[in-house]
């Protein structure tokens, strides 16, 4: 098989892998080396699902052991099967980044043969590239679950990112659908990743010239709408990754109906609606100091689909608002509909040297389309008076060109909002043009 | 009778010019490189000022010592950005500068200071874009070439990123909107004039531009297919330097 076949066939087949991201890593140039690494990631291009390409994104093999029923690549499935050598793959990602399509490369897997095997072969990959071809770009390599805690640790120190998929947002879900996969095998690498990660950090304390371990830190990616699982728990499940495991990203991929297996939902599209709002909920947890307490609880355990879940918490939180622009503080500036980072920061600044009102918002650039219901100005709000629920749920609603019978549609257009969820590269142009 | 200064369209040339009216205290009708003004004005009179290097430098240490070296940064990024009336905002923005010092990037709800501050954006947002949009072409000889056409004047911000990145590779960055490249082989990249280049890619370079045209349509989803998203994020005015977009583009 020649190598253009084989890149169409393990390309395709690591579509599904949402990961982009070359951000958060600054890996200085060095003599001798190709490559350094921006700390604030540099997307490339951005294919027809208007995903950014930062990375080549391959697997290494599609032959897989296992018999997972949401996955493309499942054992059962007859299908175009190959594998990478690593020369090959070394020998693309170095074509690739000396023309500037690529930041580097990320490397997944079917277990093939075993996960040893599997992981064997990414971890000779990256080996090759670092140590022979003096590559200092951009790895992202998986680690395999169920690979031994030895080569794990290995691949540690070649790669910039590791990242190993739940997938599935529970136990039982995953007994019914990945029944290769058990638990253990999947948080064992991850908790082993995390545990290099910190007493890496110790070291290179003490010793600055010791080498990095993963030092972008983990990712993870869970399906969402595969199985019952409500978004509660989902967003529950992320947050306690992000502080148990301290990961950098955890990743939603509306499910995408691949077979028709009977223990798979028979869904007409993938819920790509649902997926944004979890990535709203993501960024208002990673960024904006909410609390999945915050956004969800028993009673009410999914997100609201019409309404952005920052707007919805607004609204059961009367009592937080109006918002006086001219005195409050970041966190509260934080908490208002409509306001992002990038606006807070501005408010603050403008303030300084003067008192502001509703015409010096619209022109530092601050949106008022959601924010005016919720802030008031030198003590006056927007239209004179408060608005009532009803009313600011109706404009809200509408202004998110979500309204009930165009959701379908609008979701395709609008996906990208101010979540920025599906970038992959964080808050890339912001850092990148530091706000001058 | 007004003033309009004229200056020989560099950067230098501006820190002149801009030196010039903050010492007088006068304020110029318009500023505008030397040809843009040649139409002249019946109300105003052309005043030329020449390029001194030692005035430019001066000028430089003047605001990174009174206002901030940020705000000299953000003058030349405004500059770059090639805006039509680019230099008496900048003039506006230095004049506040110097009398409120470094807190001058607070004044957001003063126009020229805005206009100033989205004029630098627009540039670094360019130069950005072009981290990630070149491509490189190895021609017969060894030699990678890129064209690149974009809308402010970012070559000199791009070529320190790839001389740094793609240490012991041979190559040229060609504006051909503006007429001259960045050229590396090696060390430090210098700058030519350089009006137009036909180039012949060499075999292997076919060879590899087809894989990445593979990869291109293979990552793909097509549930998710979102032309206008993809639009909105790589606009198509770039994507005659991409040699993963099809030719009828």
């Amino acid at each position: 098989m020649d190598l253009e076949e084989k890149l169409r066939i393990l390309g395709g087949a690591a579509r599904y892998d949402v990961s982009c991201s070359s951000s958060g890593v600054r890996r200085p140039a060095r003599a001798g080396k190709l490559g350094d690494c921006a700390r604030y990631g540099v997307c490339h291009s951005w294919s027809d699902d208007g995903r950014c390409i930062s990375l080549l994104k391959v697997l290494f093999s599609n032959h897989c052991v296992y018999d997972c029923a949401y996955c493309a690549n499942r054992a059962s499935v007859s299908r175009p099967r190959a594998s990478f050598t690593p020369r090959e793959l070394a020998d693309l990602t170095m074509d690739f980044y000396r023309r500037n399509y690529i930041e580097g490369l990320f490397l997944s897997s079917a277990v093939w043969v075993s996960p040893d095997y599997t992981m064997e072969r990414l971890l000779l990959t990256a080996r090759l590239l670092r140590q022979e071809e003096g590559f200092n770009g951009y790895i992202h390599l998986k680690a395999i679950p169920g690979a031994s805690p030895e080569l794990i640790r290995q691949a540690g120190i070649y790669a910039d990112r590791m990242s190993v998929n739940i997938e599935l947002p529970s136990e039982g879900s995953l007994r019914l659908l990945a029944p290769d996969k058990r638990k253990e095998d999947i948080l064992g690498p991850m908790g082993e990743v995390a545990e290099h990660i910190s007493a890496n950090r110790e070291e290179r304390k003490r010793f600055r010239r010791a080498p990095a371990f993963v030092p972008a830190g983990q990712s993870t990616q869970l399906i969402v709408g595969a199985t019952p699982e409500s978004d509660l728990r989902i967003v529950e499940l992320a947050e306690g990754l992000y502080r148990r495991y301290g990961l950098k990203r955890v990743y939603y991929s509306a499910f995408v109906p691949v077979s028709d297996d009977p223990r798979l939902p028979r869904l007409e599209s993938p819920p790509l609606l649902r997926e944004h709002r979890l990535y709203q909920a993501d960024w208002l947890i990673r960024h904006y100091h909410f609390t999945s307490g915050e956004l969800l609880d028993e009673e009410r355990p999914q997100l609201d689909e019409q309404l952005d879940p920052k707007s919805g918490w607004a609204l059961r939180h009367p009592e937080f608002f109006p918002v006086e622009v001219n005195r409050a503080d970041y966190e509260e500036l934080l908490r208002v509909p409509g306001l992002g980072v990038r606006s807070a920061r501005r408010i603050i600044q403008a303030r300084r040297v003067h008192s502001l009102d509703f015409e010096d918002l619209g022109k530092i650039g601050v949106a008022l389309k959601r924010a005016r219901y919720f802030i008031t100005c030198r003590g006056r709000y927007y239209s004179g008076a408060r608005v009532s629920e009803e009313e600011i749920r109706r404009n809200i609603g509408t202004l998110c060109g979500t309204s009930r019978g165009r959701a379908g549609k609008a979701n395709q257009l609008r996906l990208f909002g101010d979540d920025g969820g599906l970038r992959g590269v964080e808050d890339a142009i912001t850092s990148a043009s530091g706000e001058i | 009778m007004g003033v309009i200064l004229v200056y020989d369209g560099g950067f230098e040339g501006l820190l002149c010019a801009l030196s010039r009216s903050l010492e007088e205290g006068e304020a110029p009708d318009d500023i505008l490189p030397v040809g843009a003004g040649a139409q002249g004005s019946l109300f105003a009179d052309q005043v030329v000022v020449e390029a001194d290097p030692e005035c430019a430098m001066r000028m430089c240490s003047r605001v990174c010592e009174c206002v901030s070296r940020r705000a000299l940064r953000k003058c030349l990024y405004a500059f770059l950005s090639e805006e039509e009336g680019r230099e008496v905002r900048i003039l506006e923005y230095l004049r506040l500068g110097f009398q409120v010092g470094a807190e001058v990037d607070s004044h957001l709800h003063r126009d020229f200071v805005r206009a100033v501050r989205d004029m630098a954006r627009r540039t670094a947002h360019e130069a950005h874009r072009m981290r990630g949009f070149l491509r490189f072409r190895l021609l017969d000889g060894g030699m990678y070439y890129a064209p690149m056409e974009a809308r402010c004047d970012v070559l000199r911000l791009v070529a320190p990123h790839f001389a740094r990145r793609l240490e012991g590779q041979d190559w040229i960055i060609h504006d051909l909107v503006r007429g001259w490249a960045a050229l590396c082989r090696g060390g430090e990249p210098s700058f030519v004039e350089m009006p137009e280049l036909a180039v012949d890619l060499c075999e292997r370079e076919r060879r590899v531009q087809g894989l990445w045209r593979d990869y291109f349509r293979a990552i793909a989803v097509a549930e998710r297919r979102n032309p206008r998203l993809q639009k909105n994020l790589m606009p198509e005015r770039y994507w005659r330097m991409l040699v993963e977009i099809p030719r009828e583009h």
